[in-house]
């Protein structure tokens, strides 16, 4: 299921298939993010590195 | 953001910080930031995709309040940082989920000034989950 867009905070619930994100560690190892946290997790994108 | 770390820990929340670079770059980042979170690399930006994170347009990128905080930070003595190939079109955001994959909140930068400040962030936990 894709999120849909929205402004601001949201506290419209949507829900995600959080395993199957192909996501990195720092070693370039695949990381099940269901794995990264016992009850909640703030997921901080950032835009660029600079 | 790293001065609230325990906040966050105390709320039973953690953080992780993910960026669309790839870890090779994420780890000089890292090396130069030393942020007390999990770094996850996500090139193929397929968790910006799934999460709604838009690219900006250009008009965003350069929004008056995305030059005025651009003026804050250099006046302020930050120095740009350059890592090749980077994408300054791409927006982020704030998630809070939980077990079950469930986004809880969730803040889609509309602009780069238009970020939450980790107090921010600690009162929407706190409105979410009813704590104090």
């Amino acid at each position: 299921m894709v999120a849909r867009p929205k402004l601001g905070f949201s506290r419209h619930v949507e829900t995600l298939s959080i395993e199957n994100l192909p996501l990195l560690d720092l070693h370039g190892e695949p990381v099940n993010l269901a794995e990264q946290f016992d009850e909640y997790l703030l997921l901080i994108f950032l835009r660029h590195l600079a | 953001m790293r001065q609230q770390h325990a906040e966050f820990d105390r709320r039973g929340v953690k953080v992780a910080v993910l960026s669309f670079a790839e870890p090779a770059k994420l780890v000089r980042y890292q090396e130069h930031h030393q942020w007390p979170f999990t770094m996850l690399a996500d090139p193929g930006r397929q968790a910006y995709q799934a999460f709604a994170l838009k690219r900006l347009s250009w008009f965003q990128v350069f929004s008056p309040a995305a030059l005025k905080l651009y003026w804050k930070l250099l006046r302020g003595g930050m120095k740009p940082e350059h890592y090749e190939g980077d994408d300054i079109y791409q927006s982020g955001g704030d998630f809070l989920i939980d077990r079950n994959g469930n986004i809880l909140f969730a803040h889609r930068s509309q602009d780069p000034a238009d970020r939450p400040s980790a107090v921010k962030l600690l009162q929407a936990i706190d409105r979410v989950l009813g704590k104090p």
